[in-house]
Order: structure tokens, then sequence, then C-alpha cells
């Protein structure tokens, strides 16, 4: 039924945008993270969206209908900008003449990136309660 | 399966289901939209009625959610009046029914 996948649709909005929430908690947790699992400092996460592929079926109907199935996260990637750096010869992570490479993390740019997914987020969502209460409306008047 | 009994099923109710099948098809449209708001590239779909809006919007490349909710709320009100009309002409069918029952 095509509400059915209306919310299906919305759902994979929900689910894209809390993936995305989740790597901004991870670049703002380790803002100060001086030294990652390979030893360089922490790397800015991305998650990079795109539209939802699924199966065969979903597929072939997709074709007929010229529409698709929503959204999903194709690829997290990291951000390639350098690593800022800070004079501070005490850190053990220093190098030869005293700096120390600070993760690439901007806190503003991460607050707002935050505020915007929290509002995808919360679209999404209004989506899925409009059509949960069109089926309601369908199922009640009959 | 309704014109079959077109006696008693006037034109009226293929047409109503109709347009709960299209405003149906319009809310996973917009779905669509707002939940590809952030891929990149993502250019919004537009319903075929709304050509007309789709010229304006032409040259738009990204999805506005504002636009894309007010049309949310739009349709879901559009399809509950058609579900409320659908069930009105059943409940006057059905007091026939049970008038001829007499």
């Amino acid at each position: 039924m095509g509400l059915d996948r209306a919310m299906n649709i919305s759902f994979s909005g929900v689910q894209a945008e809390r993936i995305a929430m989740e790597l901004i908690a991870s670049n703002l947790a380790n803002i100060n993270t001086t030294r990652s699992l390979y030893g360089d400092p922490y790397r800015r996460k991305i998650a990079v969206l795109g539209e939802r592929t699924l199966n065969f079926a979903d597929e072939l109907s997709r074709a007929q209908s010229k529409l698709s199935n929503g959204v999903e996260v194709i690829d997290v990637v990291e951000d390639m900008s350098p690593f800022p750096k800070v004079y501070n010869p005490g850190h053990p992570d220093a190098d030869s003449q005293g700096f120390v490479r600070l993760p690439n993390v901007e806190e503003s740019t991460e607050m707002v990136d935050q505020i915007y997914t929290s509002r995808m987020y919360e679209a999404n969502i209004t989506v899925f309660n409009t059509i949960k209460k069109m089926k309601q409306d369908t199922i009640s008047a009959f | 399966m309704v014109n079959e009994i077109s006696g008693i099923f006037d034109p009226s109710f293929n047409q109503l289901e109709q347009a709960m099948q299209i405003t149906t098809m319009k809310q996973e449209i917009i779905a669509h939209n707002i939940a590809n708001a952030k891929t990149p590239g993502y250019e919004p779909l537009t319903f075929d009625e709304e050509l007309m809006m789709a010229v304006q919007k032409q040259g738009q490349k990204e999805v506005v959610l504002e636009e894309e909710l007010a049309d949310l709320s739009k349709n879901a009100l559009k399809y509950s009046s058609y579900v409320k009309m659908l069930s009105s002409k059943l409940s006057v069918l059905r007091t026939i029914a049970a008038q001829g029952k007499r």
C-alpha cells in the first residue's frame, strides 16, 4: 500500500539523520583526541546521504513509478582538511618543535550541523505522523 | 469491482478512489523529498498534476522544507476529506439497505 511505502520512506530519513547525529556526537566527543587508532589526531567524520536503493522488486516498481525508496547513509567520509597546530611542548604528542596537532573538528560547525540534523529528524517524524494519522482516519471512517 | 454493480455505486465512488490513490502517491513523493533534503545533488520530485508549479520551480535544485511540509498537511487534509465523503456515501447506502429490509 502506498501509505506504507510513504511511512518506510520517512522512516529511512529518520534512520539516516540518526546516523548523521551519531557522527556529530563522535566528532564532538573526540574534539581533543590527539592520538587516534592510526597515530594521527582524530579526523572529523561526515555522513554522505544518498537516495536509497533496495532489492530488485523495489527497483522495478521504482523504475515503473519513477519513485524512489527514501534515503540512506551511503558513505562515511573523513574530513581531509589539515590539522590545526598549537604550541604545547609539554604534551606527549608534541613534535620536535613542540607543536601538537589537534583534530580538525570545529565546535561551532558541529553545533550548527547538530541543529540542522535534529530539524531534519523532526521533519521526517512529522511526515511519519501525518501519514499515520491518514491511516487511522481511513480505519476509523468505515 | 465497483463497476460491476454500477446501479448502486455512482461514478463518484471511482473518482473518490482515484483521488485517494493520487493523494497517497503525492504523500510518498513528499516523504521522499523530505527524506532526501540533505542528499547532495538531489532534485526534488514534483507531481505531474502540479506541472504549472513545477515550471515555476524550475531551476530549484534543493528541497524547501517548509514548502514540502505545507504540501504534506494540505494533502493529508484532502485525503481525510475524501475518506469522509466516501464514508458518508456508504452510510447513505447503508441506510437504504436497512430500510429495504423492512
